[in-house]
């Protein structure tokens, strides 16, 4: 237990940066550090109060259906579909293949030991975002019913236990996907594809819920069980807040048997694994052809195969491009507007929503906001190189547009094929995502030369965890959700909200872009 | 102190890193490991101290098996690799202390041995900054702290020398001498060969994964310098 509790404290303390904020003797660093946790906080702050009041809102139309505990059900639901979605390809690379492995293992602590001090630390992490979106449920519920001390301390039993099954999910299939991806050659692009098509068929589960009845009593029934069909154990959550001992033994079990199995496993194979997934196979391979190129080409290059190098770096930022493509092909075969007429809604909605949807998604894919942070060790190397910032920059920036640019396109034109827009409607559609996607790519590149993350143990952390893919994940959110509320409101006119936004984009994209070239820089040869 | 008996270790992909290792490190012995680049010495290493499972053979650390009683073969063991992954947001003191509480060292004996180390490698002003701050030289000494600090009976170190100043290299190798006399055994793999000839009384070279030779030092070497030697060894 000792031995446990000194490696998590190792871990803990480099958690944002607060042993950094202590010890550092640099003032500049220690402001940055102070700079890097205000800014975390801040954005967990404002993401726990937006989860607030969605869920407010939601629970306040549950309650008029007479099942306020649907807001329950929902928040484990989306809770353990997001933790399996994000954990599954980080979840191998924490647990087997962290920088550090050989000297943890060469310490006098049990394998097993570090084994569950690697799935603890998963699953904390998880816990931090899945309190989140469960408090805010758990308040809201609160705010519309009568609770007492009893349904507190049920819920905060409930909220631990909540991440380990969903990471034992994820972590046993990442294990398998990358178990499966070491038999082939390109072991990276099949791992890539695997993880790829794993997360797209749990959101087309998630997606695939039973077809709402036209019984408007009968909806809350009907989506309760819907829900529950996505994830069983989200039954024994909502009845063990509610008071169900039965359900709350049921929630426990489920969760601590498959973690606690699944540890015991990871005990056992933590070297073999390991060795697996770091190997480099020991296969003889060609050489490859010598081939000239231009500075630019080959910095290009250089960018898209680190990309391709590293798992969590590609599921993770092309998710976006590649749920956008899903979706444009869906609606070639799915009546939305007949759907939307049933619920009452005008089609017109549905265009006023799509281009800020598509932005928003293309806002999630940003590849600049890890592209300093993962040189890593090397950027050196980099900074050595007779090459412009510019045009180091101008690579970076490449690869994001290249992901992201072209499958905008394609999704617009089989949006406009699927929703025939007027022809504003059709230039909204393909301008203004494209316009975000570029400001997003600078203020990805931006924030990360801030902010970057050189001494990490594992991809995940800058991937994942760094503050500059927070901010720019959570702030695409805001900043495609501000114009679209001021549409949907009817604010003002939809194209003209929609042209104020696209210019706006456009507008700061120079201006980063300036500041790129002088300040960031100067800032780059400081790194 | 340390013993591989017949260790053999396949990685998946069929390619065969050591093939039928057996060496013997007594205890008072500074017994250098040398071999080309891939020539499976890493693999040893690390078989060894417990970050590789093997199936092949046997290791063994003070009589005990690596594999069937590993924590009590660390426990007594301490080990640093080529590039030692320290945790840069650490300071150097709350990194030496983390390795002390994992081996249970006291607080007075850790005092003493962190205040005597300290002093000896020039890091005392040095010790409450942040690791991320080190230069490669200033992490490896943290490290070598760090191994002493709980006095092990087996220390295995990948090229040690690599990054420390001529000081340092000095200072190391006088802490070498002294803790195999007082009974520890040292296990090393480096490629400085004049280092390896002048500090280690056994050498042991291998080539392709198997021993080619192993032994005294000046049995193996002869009236030869080990350079001659290893290479007429290697081009053999």
């Amino acid at each position: 237990m000792k031995k446990l509790l000194y490696l998590l404290r190792v871990d803990a303390l480099g958690v944002l940066g607060i042993n950094r904020l202590r010890h550092s003797a640099d003032r500049a660093a220690k402001r940055k550090a102070g700079g890097a946790l205000a800014l975390a906080a801040f954005a967990g702050i404002c993401v726990f109060g937006t989860a607030l009041l969605y869920f407010y809102m939601m629970t306040s139309m549950f309650a008029a259906l007479g099942m306020p505990e649907l807001i329950l059900g929902i928040a484990a639901v989306a809770g353990a579909v997001v933790t399996v979605i994000t954990s599954v390809v980080s979840a191998p690379n924490i647990l087997f293949s962290f920088r550090d492995f050989d000297q943890v293992l060469s310490l006098p602590i049990p394998v097993r030991t570090v084994a569950f001090s690697r799935l603890l630390k998963l699953a904390l992490r998880n816990l931090l975002f899945l309190s989140i979106v469960l408090i805010p449920a758990g308040i809201a519920y609160g705010a519309h019913t009568a609770v007492d001390g009893g349904f507190v301390l049920r819920f905060v039993l409930l909220v631990l236990l909540a991440p380990l099954l969903p990471i034992t999910v994820a972590a046993v299939l990442g294990t398998l996907i990358a178990r499966v991806s070491s038999a082939f050659r390109r072991t990276n692009g099949v791992r890539i594809v695997l993880s790829l098509l794993f997360v797209l068929a749990v959101m087309a589960l998630s997606f695939n819920m039973q077809p709402m009845i036209e019984n408007f009593e009968e909806i809350g029934v009907q989506l309760a069980e819907s829900l529950y069909g996505i994830y069983p154990p989200a039954r024994w959550f909502t009845e063990a807040a509610l008071g169900n001992g039965a359900s709350l033994a049921l929630f426990a079990l489920v969760n601590v048997l498959p973690f606690a199995a699944f540890a015991w496993l990871a005990a056992r194979f933590m070297r073999p694994l390991h060795a697996l997934l770091t190997a480099s196979g020991g296969k003889k391979r060609e050489a490859g052809a010598v081939r000239a190129a231009s500075m630019r080409h080959a910095l290009f290059l250089r960018e898209v195969r680190r990309y391709f190098a590293s798992t969590i770096y590609v599921t993770n930022t092309a998710i976006g491009p590649i749920l956008l493509l899903a979706a444009g092909i869906a609606l070639q075969f799915v009546d939305m507007e007949g759907m939307m007429a049933e619920m009452g809604l005008a089609a017109s909605a549905l265009m006023a929503m799509m281009p800020y949807l598509a932005a928003w998604m293309l806002g999630m894919s940003t590849t600049t906001a890890a592209s300093i942070s993962l040189e890593g060790k090397g950027i050196d190397q980099l900074k050595v190189l007779p090459v412009s910032a510019d045009a180091i920059f101008g690579a970076k920036l490449k690869l994001q547009f290249a992901i992201t640019l072209p499958a905008q396109a394609i999704a617009a034109t089989l949006f406009t094929i699927a929703l025939h827009p007027t022809l504003k409607e059709a230039v909204v559609l393909y301008v203004l995502p494209a316009a975000f996607a570029v400001f997003s790519g600078l203020a990805g590149l931006w924030l990360n030369l801030l902010h970057p993350k050189f001494d990490w143990k594992s991809e995940t952390e800058v991937v994942k965890q760094g503050l500059p893919m927070f901010v720019t994940v959570f702030g695409s959110m805001l900043l495609a959700g501000v114009p679209l509320v001021l549409t949907l409101i009817g604010a003002a006119d939809a194209t003209l909200i929609a042209a104020v936004a696209t210019v706006l984009s456009a507008a700061c994209s120079v201006l980063l872009w300036k500041q790129l070239s002088g300040k960031g820089a100067r800032r780059f040869a400081a790194l | 102190m340390l013993s591989f008996e017949n260790f053999s270790k396949t990685y998946p992909g069929g390619k065969r890193a050591v093939d039928g290792l057996t060496l013997h490190v007594e205890a008072g012995d500074i017994y250098g490991f040398i071999g080309h680049n891939g020539a499976g010495k890493t693999t040893a290493i690390r078989a060894a101290v417990g970050a590789l499972a093997f199936e092949e053979g046997e290791i063994r650390i003070g009589g005990k098996s690596v594999r069937e009683d590993p924590v009590a073969c660390k426990a007594v063991t301490a080990y640093i690799p080529d590039n030692p992954e320290l945790y840069d947001y650490l300071t150097g003191m709350q990194y030496i202390n983390f390795i002390a509480d994992v081996f249970g060292v006291g607080e007075e004996e850790r005092r003493a041995r962190i205040a005597r180390y300290a002093g000896a490698f020039e890091m005392e002003e040095s010790l409450g900054g942040l690791i991320g701050s080190y230069s490669h030289g200033m992490k490896q000494k943290t490290a070598l702290i760090a191994a002493l600090v709980h006095a092990p009976k087996l220390l295995v170190l990948d090229e040690p020398f690599v990054g420390l100043d001529p000081k340092a290299s000095h200072t190391l190798k006088g802490v070498m001498r002294e803790l195999c006399g007082s009974g520890s055994a040292i296990f090393f793999s480096t490629h400085v060969l004049e280092v390896a000839e002048k500090l280690c009384n056994k050498i042991a070279i291998i080539k392709n994964g198997c021993l080619i030779t192993a032994g005294e030092t000046e049995t193996v070497k002869g009236d030869h310098s080990l350079e001659d030697v290893f290479m007429e060894l290697i081009d053999a």
